[in-house]
This record gives C-alpha cells, sequence and structure tokens, in this order.
C-alpha cells in the first residue's frame, strides 16, 4: 500500500511532511512522555507487531498480493495520535532496511497508514462498540484499510494530475488496482487481526493499556 | 531498354527495401532485469521506462514487464540508466542500474552461455536479517525510554 521513493513530486510530499513531523513530535511528547512508561512495553511490542505483519504478503486472486498495517489496534487501546507515531516508526524502519516505502514519501504514508485510517478505524468503533463490540472490532479494521487506501490512491491521482509523467497510470485504474484487494482480501483480514489481537490483550489484562 | 529495366528495377527495390521492418539478433547486449515482490511473487505486467544518463527527464525506453516480472533494454553506452516500474498501484520501483561496456570476443559468448544467477533478494540469511535488524531497533527505542523513564524516577513496575 505505501508507496516508494520517485513517484510523487516535492509538491505533495513536502507539505506532508511538513504536516506529519510536527504532528509525529506532538504525539511522541503526548503518548511517550513519563506518564506512558508503564504503557511503553505494550506500545512497543504491538509496534513490532505491527513492523512484523506489514513484511508478510498475503496472496490476492489474479496474481498480486498485499499486507496488513496493524495499527488500527493501537489506536483502539492508545487513541490515534500513538497510533500514529507507531506507524510513522514502523515505515521509517521499512524504508531504511527494506526500501519499503521511502524517506521522501515518509510523511505521505504516515498520514495516510498511520493517521488517516486508524482515525477512520478509531471513530467507527467509538460509534459502534455498544451495538455490537466484535462487530464495532471488525469494521474498525475492515474501514481503516479503506480509508487508508483510498487516501494514497487519491495522492497518486493528484499526482497524476499535477504530473502524469511522474505517476502516468490513469487514476481509475490506479482506484481499482488498488481498492479491489482492499476491499476483498486486505480489509476483511485486518479485521479478523483486529478482533483477535484487541480481544487477546483485553483478555490478558497487561498492566498499562488504557480500561 | 536495357536502361529502362535497370531504371525499373531500381526504382521498386527502393520503396520495397525502405518499407521493410529488418531485425538482427545479438546476445549479450541487453541488460535483462526482474522485479519482484520481498515474497518472491514477480511484478508482473507493470509499465516501466527507463531513462538513459545523459537524458534523465525523457525516456529511452518504455514497455511492460512480463508474466515473471522480467524486463529488458539495450543501453547505448556505459553509466548509471535509471530504471521506473510502475504498477497501478504505486507499489513500484525506482532505482539506477549500472552498466559496463559490454566485454568483447569469447567471453560474451561465455557470458551469453552462462546460466542466470539466482535473485539477489530470494536469498535466505538477508531476508531474515532485515527484519530482524528492523525489530531490534524498535525494541531498543521502547527499552531506551522505558530506561530513561526510570532513570528519572517515575519507574515502570516489572
Amino acid at each position: 500500500m505505501h508507496l516508494p521513493d520517485g513517484f510523487l513530486s516535492p509538491q505533495l510530499t513536502l507539505p506532508a511532511l511538513a504536516v506529519a513531523v510536527p504532528l509525529a513530535a506532538w504525539g511522541a511528547r503526548r503518548h511517550f512522555g513519563r506518564e506512558a512508561a508503564e504503557a511503553l512495553p505494550v506500545m512497543g511490542t504491538l509496534t513490532a507487531l505491527a513492523f512484523v505483519i506489514q513484511t508478510i504478503m498475503i496472496p490476492v486472486p489474479g496474481g498480486t498480493s498485499t499486507h496488513l498495517v496493524g495499527v488500527t489496534l493501537l489506536a483502539l487501546l492508545f487513541g490515534p495520535l500513538a497510533a500514529f507515531v507507531c506507524e510513522g516508526l514502523v515505515l521509517l524502519m521499512q524504508a531504511l532496511f527494506f526500501g519499503a516505502g521511502g524517506v521522501t514519501v515518509w510523511g505521505v504514508n504516515a498520514l495516510a497508514m498511520g493517521l488517516v485510517g486508524p482515525l477512520a478505524g478509531w471513530l467507527a468503533w467509538r460509534l459502534l462498540r455498544r451495538l455490537s463490540p466484535r462487530v464495532a472490532l471488525f469494521i474498525a479494521g475492515w474501514l481503516s484499510t479503506q480509508v487508508a487506501t483510498l487516501a494514497v490512491a487519491g495522492v497518486l491521482a493528484l499526482q497524476h494530475r499535477l504530473d502524469p509523467l511522474l505517476f502516468p497510470v490513469e487514476p481509475a485504474v490506479t482506484l481499482a488496482a488498488m481498492m479491489v484487494p482492499s476491499l476483498t482480501v486486505a480489509g476483511v483480514v485486518e479485521g479478523l487481526y483486529t478482533v483477535f489481537a484487541y480481544s487477546l490483550v483485553r483478555r490478558a489484562n497487561l498492566r498499562g493499556v488504557p480500561t | 531498354m536495357r536502361v529502362l529495366l535497370l531504371v525499373l528495377g531500381a526504382t521498386l527495390a527502393g520503396p520495397a527495401m525502405a518499407h521493410q521492418v529488418l531485425h538482427e539478433v545479438r546476445h549479450g547486449k541487453a541488460v535483462a532485469v526482474r522485479v519482484f515482490e520481498s515474497d518472491g511473487d514477480p511484478v508482473a505486467m507493470a509499465a516501466f521506462e527507463v531513462f538513459a544518463p545523459a537524458e534523465p527527464t525523457h525516456p529511452w525506453s518504455t514497455g511492460r514487464t512480463d508474466g515473471d516480472g522480467w524486463l529488458a533494454f539495450v543501453p547505448s553506452g556505459p553509466g548509471r540508466w535509471r530504471l521506473r516500474v510502475i504498477p497501478a498501484d504505486g507499489h513500484g520501483l525506482d532505482v539506477e542500474v549500472e552498466t559496463a561496456p559490454p566485454p568483447a570476443g569469447p567471453a560474451a559468448a561465455l557470458i551469453a552461455a552462462s546460466p542466470a544467477p539466482p535473485p539477489p533478494a530470494a536469498s535466505g540469511s538477508n531476508a531474515l536479517l532485515r527484519p530482524l535488524l528492523g525489530l531490534a531497533v524498535i525494541a531498543l527505542l521502547f527499552a531506551a525510554l522505558v530506561l530513561a523513564w526510570r532513570k528519572k524516577g517515575r519507574s515502570p513496575p516489572r
């Protein structure tokens, strides 16, 4: 889902970095300070888990593959801003150690996959959790994936409009290529992962996890 | 009459040659690149652009990867050629490929005849080492934070 370097122009990457870097700094101050010391081991473990599951490719019928993000869980447990900081760290590690994603596009990827998607999932969970907790968790994971994918597709479409030489694929083709695996496979697996992992963390009654 | 036949022959042969599409086969001249996902799946049928070292703004060559994720181009000379692979979902590649002058004579024939080396990212140790390094850095960062707050007085429970 995340974009590599060389596909987006500075017109898009610089504003994204200008928003993402201060937001990550603010989020880090707010959620990783002394008060959060008890929560840090759990947050660290879930961040590491997100890093690992983002490297596992899930085959999609038709020859392509996708992967989980796993950050909605962090948003539901610690808040969307904490999830954004954790996903920002994961994306940076991926760019540095795998060459997956990129450094110049870090802001775009972090905002789409770490903030916009998990925020949508968190809002859906807050709205629906009284009706059915498990359904709310599943929808949170599923919706988070769709919104994040849509955000990345939107950025690519905008890039095509700004400079088709940099990203020559038509927006409709990009949208179909990204949303079909997301709607049918990635979102469903993310939803199931969120239900399973959230239930597991709650049952374990770990210290530092807000109730 | 003989002159007329010669003129007729020349005028017929000219356009016929001009409309003909010719080809030649040269082994060991093209650069072949295989593009694949981290799990080894090929990036098939994706658009690609190749930029010559001297012409970084206009593609030297464009096309699509084949079903196995292979693409090929014939560089006009040695240097760092930029290669962009652009799948529709944006999960692509933007790298530089170093091309060396082709070896002449029997060496070229040997290279053409030798089997292709295995894809580099498929090697097991590398594939395992990089996620471990990423995990180690994440663990170190969080451990350092916990230790820092513990040192400052408000220690987290063990």
